[in-house]
């Protein structure tokens, strides 16, 4: 099925939230597959993929592994996440090293943190080299699911560049995400349909 | 200069819920640039048979481009005819096809748009709609025309439409183009247009298929609906629940559409020069409308009586006007005296009314309604907690006005049904339970958002606290884009046992340039678009102030 980029992010996003994440990670998540999904790169498989390795919990990381970059594997969504919420303080401009397992979707999860921003990070993963920012990962290929990562600034790049506008997800990944998002959706009852919208039954008037 | 009215003064409840359409209205932006770059309409197809079957495409030419009203009309029988979204059939299905459809497209979307929800749109569609027949005046009116008569114009003024709306979905929905990848055409940047080109041109058809129906039914003696009648009619619209988290979802765009608003009333207000002929327009103009609004009927009892007190409060604005020569200060003045004398309806009718005179100061704000994805930022973690319980404090201060112990403060919830996905509005641990809840109060959840910050040292870092509390994400973001977007936030506790739907509904509503407001209860009401706006083949030349009704 071809899916618009609204429906992408909102439905991941609701996915997201059925699978245990509080409102604004789920949104992140939504967000960051999208970014990555315009450029290209397979973040949706990459999600779906983990899910269940994914901790919905608070962080297990150590601000100290930020700063110094840290070759333990972690959770992909907790790494990205907070170093997005760290970037203002880090400029790497000393190499930071992360093993990364979901490489696509840590990509989309960084150019979401750059959004309005006028940065540019440059990740190196098993000699494929891709500069992310604000609003595109230029990369020449896609780059594998697990790798370890070199981060370090860079400049802004103005390469040509094409957007994906257009999605195509597989049924079988479809039929995940309703199964997660519909965890977020409350069973229809008489009640409910009677009086939670408001609005009546009939309108032939 | 006059400073802005403050956000704690606009974005109350009861004044969103006060608000009436303005020159910076969708649906007037969009006619204005139709009149300015003379845009041109075609009926290319009307194959719709006497069993009100069939199809018709409605093309609007542009400079640069063209968009077409895509229009499958069906039989419904009455039991189904229902305005809610659970509903799975309607009276005519829509959609705004980016170009001109070929027999291709009109037979893969014949198979797609009678569905809506179940339906699937491709990049070509920009919006899908459906539409119900107001049942009583259709008939009425399709009778009176087979007979060779003109209806009465009471009954036209008492419904004020044809068809309406039960929902007009865009930006992706159901496989249709993204907002994104059209904000490169002048023509749909400002905000909703699209959806208000779909609206436009369905209040064409709602009259060219009442028409259609009146020929087939006796072509011997059929007449047409006189032009001053016909323009009565405007669309109506059932607007429910799902338009009300939009408000609360998208705060940094509602802070474009009510900055945009409030600048241009403190531009107005800061005007010294006031010649003879603004202040002339602005008093006729709110004569006018005072008579449009004689006709406005509402069954909503509150309603009722805040429409009798406006109308009583235009006219105590008019005789004020009438005492008050021009001066440097008259609009300064007069939005002084309603706020010390006139209720909120009159206030913010005088506010839309008195910006009329000024294109020039306002028009060009329609532009900054939008919202570009750069201002969409994630969160800056590197703030302190220090710093982000300042900003909770400086942007929230009114959350303290609410009493959390109150039962009431947290009685209510908002959840999405499984069925077909509808919003609704319940009673919280009976309707639905806390696993269902959608983020949609901001109040509460930033008022323990704060209460966390509390709890931690003052110069640890946002990114830290999230670390570890990080179902707090979500407030932390939103009180930052709160804090360079102060218009984007409602004062009102959104899960209050007293909270009235509708005023959320009415705000968003008179952006789009609606009129006629008419709440069916605490949770949906209908109102009328377009009533008075010219049809699409007297497009271009028109009265530029068809909103406040005819001239008298």
């Amino acid at each position: 099925m071809i899916w618009s980029g609204n429906e992408l992010r909102a439905q991941v996003t609701k996915a997201a939230r059925g699978l245990g994440y509080d409102w604004g990670r789920a949104k992140y998540l939504g967000e960051s597959v999208l970014r990555a999904e315009r450029n290209g790169l397979s973040a949706l498989t990459t999600f779906l993929q983990l899910i269940d390795t994914l901790d919905t919990g608070p962080s297990h990381l150590l601000h100290s592994n930020l700063l110094k970059g840290d070759m333990v594997t972690v959770d992909i969504v907790d790494l990205g996440i907070t170093l997005i919420d760290h970037l203002p303080g880090l400029d790497f401009q000393t190499p930071v090293v992360f093993d990364v397992i979901g490489v696509p979707l840590f990509l989309g999860i960084l150019c979401y943190g750059l959004t309005g921003t006028d940065r540019a990070l440059q990740i190196e993963s098993d000699g494929i080299e891709c500069a992310v920012q604000a609003d595109r990962i230029l990369v020449g290929f896609e780059p594998p699911f697990r790798g370890v990562c070199w981060l370090r600034s860079c400049s802004l790049r103005f390469d040509d560049w094409h957007s994906v506008s257009r999605f195509e997800v597989a049924d079988t990944d479809a039929e995940i995400l309703d199964h997660l998002a519909s965890r977020v959706y409350a069973p229809a009852t008489e009640v409910s349909r009677l009086t939670g919208a408001g609005a009546g039954l009939n309108d032939n008037d | 200069m006059i400073a802005m009215r403050e956000p704690d003064e606009v974005m109350r409840l009861d004044r969103l819920g006060s608000l009436h359409a303005s020159r910076l209205s969708f649906l007037r932006v969009l006619l204005r640039r139709i009149q300015e770059e003379r845009w041109s309409f075609q009926r290319t197809v009307f194959d719709i048979g006497a069993d009100s079957t069939g199809h018709a495409v409605y093309t609007a030419h542009t400079p640069h481009r063209s968009y077409s009203l895509l229009v499958f009309a069906h039989q419904l029988d009455s039991e189904h005819r229902t305005d809610r979204v659970i509903a799975n059939a309607w009276d005519a299905t829509f959609t705004l096809f980016d170009g001109i459809p070929s027999a291709e497209d009109i037979d893969r979307l014949r198979s797609n748009v009678p569905f809506q929800e179940a339906g699937r749109l491709s990049a070509s569609e920009l919006t899908m709609s459906r539409a119900n027949k107001s049942v009583r005046l259709w008939d009425a009116v399709v009778a009176a025309l087979a007979a060779g008569d003109q209806p009465p114009v009471e009954i036209i003024d008492d419904t004020g439409y044809l068809l309406r709306t039960t929902a007009v979905y865009g930006s992706g929905k159901f496989g249709a183009c993204d907002r994104e990848m059209i904000l490169d055409r002048p023509e749909l940047q400002p905000a909703f247009q699209a959806e208000m080109l779909t609206v436009l041109m369905i209040r064409q058809f709602a009259r060219d298929w009442l028409e259609h129906e009146a020929y087939l039914k006796a072509p011997d003696s059929a007449v047409r609906l006189e032009e001053s009648l016909a323009t009565r009619l405007g669309i109506g619209n059932s607007t429910g629940l799902g338009m009300a988290p939009f408000l609360i979802n998208h705060p940094v765009l509602i802070d474009h559409w009510i900055r945009a608003r409030e600048t241009a009333i403190a531009r107005v207000q800061a005007v010294t020069t006031v010649t003879p002929d603004d202040r002339e327009l602005v008093v006729h103009l709110l004569r006018r409308v005072r008579g449009d609004f004689l006709l406005w009927k509402s069954a909503d009892e509150a309603q009722s009586a805040a429409i009798k007190q406006l109308v009583q409060n235009v006219g105590v604005l008019l005789s004020w006007f009438d005492a008050h020569p021009l001066c440097a200060t008259l609009w300064s003045d007069a939005m002084y005296f309603a706020r010390s004398e006139l209720c909120l309806e009159t206030q913010e009718l005088l506010a839309s009314v008195m910006l009329e005179p000024y294109s020039q100061l306002v028009d060009e704000l329609a532009d900054k309604m939008a919202v570009a994805e750069y201002e969409l930022k994630p969160l800056n973690g590197w703030l302190t907690v220090e710093e982000s319980i300042t900003q909770i404090d400086d942007f929230y201060h009114w959350l303290d006005e609410i009493q959390w112990k109150d039962a009431g403060a947290t009685a209510l919830l908002w959840y999405v049904s499984e069925e077909k996905l509808e919003p609704r509005l319940g009673v919280r641990n009976e309707d639905a339970f806390e696993a269902h809840e959608q983020p949609l109060a901001p109040a509460r959840d930033i008022t323990a958002y704060r209460q966390a910050l509390r709890e931690w040292s003052s110069d640890a870092t946002l990114a830290e606290f999230l670390m570890r509390q990080p179902e707090h994400r979500l407030s932390a973001m939103r009180v930052q884009w709160i804090a360079s977007n102060r218009y984007g936030e409602i004062r009102g506790n959104t899960i209050d046992s007293g909270l009235r739907p509708i005023d959320l509904l009415r705000c968003k509503l008179s952006f789009f340039g609606a009129t006629r407001f008419d709440p069916r209860s605490d949770r949906w009401l209908r109102i009328t678009l377009y009533r008075h706006a010219p049809y699409l083949d007297q497009m271009v030349e028109t009265d530029p102030f068809w909103i406040y009704g005819p001239a008298q």
